[in-house]
């Protein structure tokens, strides 16, 4: 459905997506890397915001530039950082989205009163925006972004500024939408896609590092995470000899998630997304990593 | 559906009526201070020009006046000298030369005016038969007519400048950074024409409210005829159509004010739609947010005659630039969205645009008549 084909993005030099390639299917896609790894640009360059500095993005095997409006109509759009008109209530705001969308006005007021409902803000409806929390303006953002019933889902960094109830709730609706359109949805939190992705898309120097199922991708460190439980005192000289991936402590004991051989009899350990994204970026700054 | 919404998006913002009430302001004073001269005027009925006023009045700045026809002008040039005792009468049409007498001495270019009052003709008869001659001192030439001439020249330079700042700064999805949602939709990237049609919607209403408020506070301020026979431009009066090429009345002006800011951004918001819109070209997006933004005000620069005539462009400018927030909406939706820092690359570009037109102003003003 939508192949990215050899794409390179750079900034003056900086070359920020390196010849990539991804076929997008049905389901959600978590893309999942740190801050700084490029996850906003390849999500920019698919809302045509962004033009690649060579290679080519296809919908169903046409051209995303050739397609312009056809290929904008199919897509819904939430920007990791987006401006409202401030003196607008949702309702006002989501309607004119509507009418720039290409909705009747008719089917947009049902439309627009639905996603109100389901994002939880019926109730704030005809407030001015200005008034709204950023959880609250992020909703409405994710609202506007399924107002044409969307293809194509682009959601970048969706559940910034969710309190944790908001954010199972999110969850659940991205999980009720999957089934017949393809839903990507950048993070730098692993919970946020670790239970409603069907893969995992994850960046490193400018590459795809993997793009596969939670479970695949979990099996890359198979093997290698081992839970060790020592006294809080011995935490320090421990994590000099191993690298370790998280603590835990209770009381005076700490419970310390490393990476080993097994060589040393401690307990091994299902590797959980968390830990292949802390192994992974262990060094990064700016999405720069080792290869496991 | 959308021509409404931009319409309401674009009367919404508060910048908008600032820019309106900037636009009423420097009409008003354009028309009070043409009006309030005119009516001051017209009470003591004594129609000496008001450079004639700064010039013959003052006894202890003396001032050469002669009467000069372009060969004896070529003649004094060459020589650096001149015969002061060859008075003649004076005419309405003629040309006089005002010169101070360190620029007599030195040879330098002197001033031309011509006559276009009977009272300023017999004023300088007068000064004649008495056997006057006036003299005006070059360091207070300079600091009494020069010097606040080109300061207030260039304070029209610095007004246009802030506006055109604040108009990019004003730029809809700019200021409320939706460019990501807006142009992201499916007719996102190509509201232009519906952002024009708004845009002309309302300077059209502006144009309107504005004339309404100038007509009526200048009547009230200045009772000094109607809307269609009160000068708009005293000046031209005095010394010939310096000013505009024609003498205008007020009614006059106020539509010419309003049909050129309208035409210059019809003429320039559909070009800049119909063509940079389509070319998606980094330079053409650049040369498009230039010409849209500045071309009317630069054209007016170049073109039109009179150093008065700034003020036409300059009351218009705020209105015009309204309209021509259209025009940084083709630029923002196309290419230059992945331009990184084109909005200081622009502000920089109009910097360097500004000073030119500055410099090119002194420039004019040296040369052409005070
Ligand atoms: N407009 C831009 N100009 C120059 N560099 C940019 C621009 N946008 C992003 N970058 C750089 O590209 C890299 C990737 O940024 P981004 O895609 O925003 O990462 P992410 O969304 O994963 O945090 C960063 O190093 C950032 O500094
Ligand atoms: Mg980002």
């Amino acid at each position: 459905m939508l192949s990215v084909k050899n794409v390179t993005m750079k900034y003056g030099n900086h070359t920020v997506l390196d010849d990539i390639n991804i076929d997008f299917e049905n389901g959600v896609y978590g893309l999942l890397a740190p801050n700084g790894a490029g996850k906003t640009t390849l999500i920019k360059l698919l809302a045509t915001l962004h033009f690649a500095s060579s290679g080519a993005v296809l919908w169903n095997g046409e051209s995303i530039t050739a397609l312009d409006e056809k290929y904008r109509d199919v897509i819904g759009y939430l920007p990791q950082q987006f401006g409202f008109y401030r003196s607008y209530t949702p309702t006002a705001y989501l309607l004119y989205l509507s009418a720039l969308k290409g909705i009747p006005k008719p089917a947009a007021k049902q439309r627009v009163d639905k996603l109100l409902s389901l994002v939880a803000l019926s109730d704030v409806k005809n407030v001015k925006m200005k008034k709204f929390s950023g959880g609250m303006i992020q909703r409405v953002g994710i609202a506007a972004a399924l107002l044409n019933d969307p293809k194509l889902l682009l959601l970048d960094e969706p559940t910034a500024g969710l309190d944790p109830k908001e954010r199972v709730r999110f969850r659940n609706i991205i999980a009720g939408l999957s089934k017949d359109r393809i839903v990507i949805l950048s993070t730098h939190i692993v919970s946020d896609v670790e239970s409603i992705a069907n893969r995992i898309i994850m960046l490193q120097n400018g590459k795809i590092y993997c793009n596969e199922t939670v479970a695949e991708v979990c099996g890359r460190l198979s093997g290698m995470v081992y839970e060790a439980e020592l006294p809080t005192a011995e935490t320090a000289e421990f994590s000099q000899k191993h690298f370790v991936l998280s603590e835990r402590f209770e009381g005076d004991r700490a419970f310390l998630r490393f990476i080993g051989d097994g060589s040393e009899g401690y307990a091994p350990k299902n590797a959980g997304l968390e830990d292949v994204f802390l192994y992974l970026y262990r060094d990064a700054e700016g999405g720069n990593a080792d290869t496991l | 559906m959308l021509i409404l919404y931009e319409l309401k998006k674009q009367l919404e913002k508060p910048f908008v009526w600032v820019c309106l009430a900037a636009s009423v302001l420097i009409n008003l004073w354009v028309l009070v201070s043409e009006g309030y001269s005119c009516m001051k005027i017209s009470q003591q009925n004594q129609a000496v020009s008001a450079i004639g006023t700064t010039l013959i009045s003052e006894e202890n700045t003396p001032l050469l006046v002669q009467y000069l026809d372009e060969e004896y002008l070529t003649s004094v040039m060459r020589s650096g000298t001149g015969n002061p005792a060859e008075w003649l009468e004076f005419d309405i049409g003629q040309n006089v030369l005002l010169y101070s007498s360190n620029a007599y001495e030195s040879g330098a270019k002197p001033l031309i005016m011509e006559i276009s009052e009977p009272v300023f003709a017999e004023r300088l008869n007068e000064l004649q038969r008495n056997g006057e001659n006036l003299h005006i001192n070059g360091g207070e030439w300079l600091l009494g007519i020069v010097i606040p001439k080109l300061l207030m020249s260039i304070s029209f330079e610095c007004a246009v400048f802030a506006v055109l700042i604040s108009v990019k700064i004003g730029g809809h999805e700019f200021t409320e950074k939706t460019a990501n949602v807006v142009y992201s939709t499916k007719k996102g990237r190509s509201l232009g024409a519906r952002k024009l049609a708004a845009s002309l919607i309302a300077a059209t209403l502006f144009h309107i409210v504005l004339t309404a408020v100038s007509a009526l506070l200048l009547f009230i301020i200045c009772p000094c005829g109607n809307l269609l026979s009160a000068p708009a431009f005293l000046e031209n009066m005095k010394t010939g159509n310096i000013v505009t090429w024609f003498s205008m009345s007020v009614g006059e002006f106020i539509l010419a004010n309003a049909a050129f800011s309208l035409l210059l951004t019809l003429i320039f918001g559909a070009f800049g739609y119909s063509v940079w819109g389509m070319l998606c070209s980094v330079p053409a997006a650049v040369f498009g947010a230039l010409g849209i933004s500045t071309a009317p005000f630069a054209l007016g620069f170049f073109i039109l005659p009179g150093e008065r005539l700034w003020r036409l462009l300059f009351a218009s400018c705020p209105t015009s630039l309204i309209i021509g927030r259209a025009g940084f909406w083709f630029c923002e939706s196309r290419n230059s969205i992945a331009i990184p820092g084109f909005e200081m690359i622009s502000a920089v570009l109009w910097g360097a645009i500004t000073v030119a037109v500055v410099i090119l102003a002194v420039y004019r003003l040296k040369r052409v008549k005070l």
